[in-house]
């Protein structure tokens, strides 16, 4: 998807809720730092789980002016996180007074919820087990909460989003599991491009960290289960890696035209350039040995950015610290890069924050921007000796100023999509 | 009349659904203009003691096209009837991304490089449906008059009772992925979740990525499965449903746009089209069903004028705030207007719009009112058209299914009947057109509406027939 077409896009704001910080600085601090944020689990009693620990948000809560009082009904923690993310973008980039609402849209990636076993239990009543889906039926019908469907529906948070800021131009709503906000980004990028719209707001919320859901990825063993020392948990590409950590949070970027915001003097992060999108075509949870289908990802975006496979500084990568995603994703990279003699800085954040699936892409393409920003590569960190390659220069443990100028962010999901970012400075 | 900004054609060359009708498209256009109700008691699950007892279900799902048979254990009811139909509609359009089905793949016509093959999904969501495996380990953990679980017991009893597969289920782009799969498709793609808007999503977005160049041909459509307990109630509690059917009553009907009208009937249904781009479709002789010339979308700013107006029950008074309307009228319009831009086409050229009344007392109204004003802004003197009075609301796959409906009165230049269930509109429906004969869609173009009824959300197509552009 290429760049060369006349209108360019560029970031202009950028918001986060993540566990390392309930702002985009306060994060990128603490991911610049690599302190990381993996906890025991105190959103419920862990004790007896298979994992016992996650990156969680803490001491959130929504800012003023991020929701109208009356939508409280379709507050979600992960609504409300992208929300707060998206009130920070917002007022970061400047853009309110300035934005035409036709020419402002949404665009969003979403996790697969935020439902409590609690929530669960109170809707359930006396449903006898043993008859489920009748005594289920008749007991959703006799309670009072006619919005609990739609408050965790999908495409709320787009919605919710569109009415607060006004926002009258493309609304759309993603999952692609740990690809949807960097779809999300990348189909935005192109509204932009072709003249749909002048300002996206795009981004991705998720919580995985409640029981249900932590339950589910237990049962697929994709968790890592060092309980006994939860900061070394997420060590992507390192030797001992496990399993990814649970987490949540969201990221927001403003998307504008880049003629509009270099019109207005708005702070300018980066430019997107580029976005690949394949599938795999493989299996649900599996990559193919062969790393197919990110690589094709990662060329068709390299070569639609009109650069070199050499310019690319910083490759912030999936590396979600899976024994398998790591190894394929390593090949995929040297495939792409080293065997063209490009030998690009790699890290991957999960290992400070963990795993935000949904929201993943967009807090990383946002770090992808501060990096640039600040010339810095925040680390790997807990990777000490790495069994997927001995030619990828991984930045592991301590960040590392360099000067850069394109970034890269890779994104893999469940179902086989992918998605990769190119960002200029 | 142009097809695109980048004046690159998008043909269809594919399409298939599955209704409460079956997945034979025309048996499912004979059916609209029969005596013959889609609506049966609900069988997916036991309704003893629920209010909502009917439903629109597929009576089959078309197996023999699932690209593998082991999909069939591993796959939900509403992705089965997704997979099967995307998959149908590329077997329809004879693009082959396989080389063991090729003998030779370079000199085969209908081959398509699987990286230059698309897919774009709008398949809903059962939320809360999927957390059906868990509930028998909350329900066990549950701590008694407390609200709340024992969560050591709750992990002992998921891992020891729930099988993983169970976790693979609920993945909300399971349509997507084991589509994609099973036909070896390795280009762009994505799954859009945007209520009622969501099908039409995946086709501006499929129509987007042919027009760039980066695919070749791209299968997109809608899938939707309400038929359960937790989307059925929800509905009633929201008091979209017809009360009507509450009984076992098998002649219930949905009255769209009508002053008889007491809500709609959920139904199961997919719709896919193959999408391609010109050069493609016409170097292999591809049979052209149509072609899609205009899309847009757009949002309304309004969480939802009808989830507002519809608060409380169904039978109050419809009111509707001009406010409200206002916002609706705006996304719907804009979208419209974007559409038949892009396709250069004016209020002239359209033969028919495609609605989506369905009967619900608060939104067919504001539809009525809204498709009025769109008619009226762009000199469309069309009748509108709606196939939920026979099919109910299939909510993502509706307007889809209305396309691949389309698509075959025009390959057999039959009429579409009057919309079923309308015996007397309302004032605001007649002065919208509503098609109370049958519609002969000819020669003309053919634009298609989703409203921002539920999340603020509008979209427009505008598609033509093959013989039009000749």
């Amino acid at each position: 998807m290429s760049a060369s077409a006349k209108r360019r896009v560029c970031v202009t704001g950028i918001g986060a809720v993540s566990p390392a910080g309930n702002d985009r600085e306060t994060t990128w601090r603490r991911v610049v730092a690599g302190e990381s944020c993996a906890m025991p689990i105190s959103q419920f009693d862990a004790r007896g789980w298979q994992t016992r620990f996650a990156c969680e948000v803490r001491d959130f809560s929504m800012p003023r002016g991020a929701l109208g009082p009356e939508r409280d009904a379709y507050r979600t923690r992960a609504n409300e996180f992208g929300l707060a993310a998206a009130h920070e973008a917002v007022l970061d980039s400047g853009i309110l007074a300035t934005v035409d609402p036709d020419r402002f849209g949404i665009s969003v990636g979403v996790g697969i919820g935020t439902i409590t076993p609690t929530q669960v239990a109170a809707r359930l009543g006396d449903v006898n087990s043993s008859a489920l889906s009748e005594d289920l039926a008749r007991a959703l019908g006799n309670l009072p909460d006619q919005y609990f469907l739609l408050r965790n529906h999908p495409g709320t948070l787009a919605s919710l989003l569109s009415e607060h800021w006004n926002a009258r131009g493309p609304l759309s709503t993603i999952h692609t599991a740990c690809t949807s906000s960097g779809q999300s980004i990348g189909q935005a990028w192109m509204q932009i491009r072709d003249g749909d719209a002048d300002v996206m707001l795009a981004g991705g919320t998720d919580s995985i960290a409640g029981e249900l859901y932590h339950a589910a990825f237990c049962l697929l063993s994709a968790l890592s289960k060092r309980n006994d020392d939860p900061q070394r948990a997420a060590r992507p590409f390192d030797k001992d890696r496990d399993g990814f950590v649970p987490s949540e949070g969201a990221a927001v970027l403003v998307l504008e035209e880049r003629e509009r915001a270099l019109s207005r003097g708005a702070k300018i992060y980066g430019e997107i350039l580029s976005y690949g999108d394949t599938g795999n075509a493989y299996r649900i949870t599996d990559l193919p040995d062969d790393g197919a289908g990110i690589i094709a990802a990662m060329e068709s975006a390299v070569g639609a950015a009109g650069i070199d496979f050499k310019d690319v500084d910083y490759i912030n990568a999936h590396g979600t610290s899976t024994p398998l995603n790591d190894r394929i994703e390593a090949i995929a990279i040297d495939r792409v890069f080293t065997a063209r003699d490009a030998f690009p800085l790699v890290s991957s954040t999960k290992s400070v924050v963990g795993h935000l699936i949904a929201a993943a892409g967009a807090l990383e393409l946002a770090f992808c921007c501060l990096a640039l920003r600040d010339g810095v590569v925040p680390p790997t960190q807990n990777l000490t000796e790495s069994d997927c390659s001995r030619t990828i220069r991984f930045v592991a443990r301590e960040a590392r100023e360099a000067p850069l100028r394109i970034a890269m962010s890779n994104l893999l999901g469940f179902g086989g999509s992918n998605a990769v970012l190119v960002v200029r400075k | 009349m142009n097809t695109s900004r980048t004046g690159q054609r998008i043909a269809i060359t594919g399409a298939a659904l599955n209704t409460n009708f079956g997945f034979d498209v025309s048996r499912v256009l004979e059916a609209l203009s029969s005596t013959e109700s889609g609506f049966r008691p609900i069988s997916n699950y036991k309704t003893t003691g629920c209010r909502v007892t009917m439903a629109g279900e597929c009576p089959a799902v078309d197996t023999a096209a699932l690209p593998d048979r082991k999909m069939q254990k591993v796959l939900r009811r509403k992705d089965l009837i997704a997979v099967t139909t995307a998959t149908r509609a590329i077997i329809n359009s004879n693009l082959i991304t396989r080389t063991s089905e090729a003998t030779a793949t370079e000199s085969n016509p209908n081959w398509v490089d699987p990286r230059r093959f698309g897919a774009f999904f709008g398949v809903g969501c059962t939320h809360i449906g999927d957390l059906v495996p868990y509930f028998e380990a909350v329900k066990a953990s549950a701590v008694a008059g407390k609200g709340e679980i024992n969560s050591a017991m709750f992990a002992e009893l998921v891992m020891s009772t729930v099988n993983p597969i169970a976790v693979l289920q609920s993945l909300m782009n399971n349509a997507l992925a084991y589509t994609t799969i099973g036909n070896n498709i390795r280009g762009v793609n994505s799954n859009f979740m945007q209520f009622n808007t969501s099908g039409l999503r995946a086709l501006e977005e499929g129509c987007r990525m042919i027009r760039h160049g980066l695919a070749d041909a791209v299968v997109v459509g809608g899938a939707a499965g309400p038929v359960e307990p937790f989307q059925m109630t929800e509905a009633w509690q929201m008091g979209r449903t017809s009360l009507r059917h509450a009984d076992a009553d098998s002649h219930v009907e949905v009255r769209p746009w009508d002053s008889e009208r007491s809500g709609c009937v959920l139904s199961e249904g997919a719709a896919f089209v193959v999408l391609e781009s010109e050069a493609h479709a016409v170097r292999r002789r591809a049979e052209i069903l149509g072609w899609l010339a205009g899309c847009a979308s757009r949002g309304s700013a309004h969480f939802g004028p009808v989830e507002d107006a519809a608060r409380g029950s169904a039978s109050e008074t419809v009111e509707l705030a001009e406010g409200e309307l206002n916002t609706a009228s705006h996304s719907l319009n804009g979208s419209v207007r974007h559409a038949l831009s892009m396709a250069e086409a004016t209020g002239a050229d359209i033969g028919i719009i495609f609605g989506e009344g369905n009967g619900e007392l608060v939104r067919d109204e504001a539809e009525a009112r809204l498709i009025s004003s769109v008619r009226r802004a762009n000199a469309i003197t069309a009748p509108v058209w709606t196939s939920r009075g026979k099919l109910g609301e299939s909510i993502e796959a509706g307007s889809m299914i209305d396309l691949v409906l389309l698509l075959e009165s025009w390959r057999r230049g039959v009429k579409l009947p009057p919309v079923s269930g309308v015996r007397s509109p309302t004032e605001a429906a007649r002065a919208m057109g509503v098609a109370e004969m049958a519609v002969d869609p000819g020669t003309r173009c053919a634009v298609f509406v989703a409203g921002p009824w539920y999340g603020g959300s509008a979209a427009a197509i505008v598609a033509h027939p093959h013989f039009r552009a000749q």
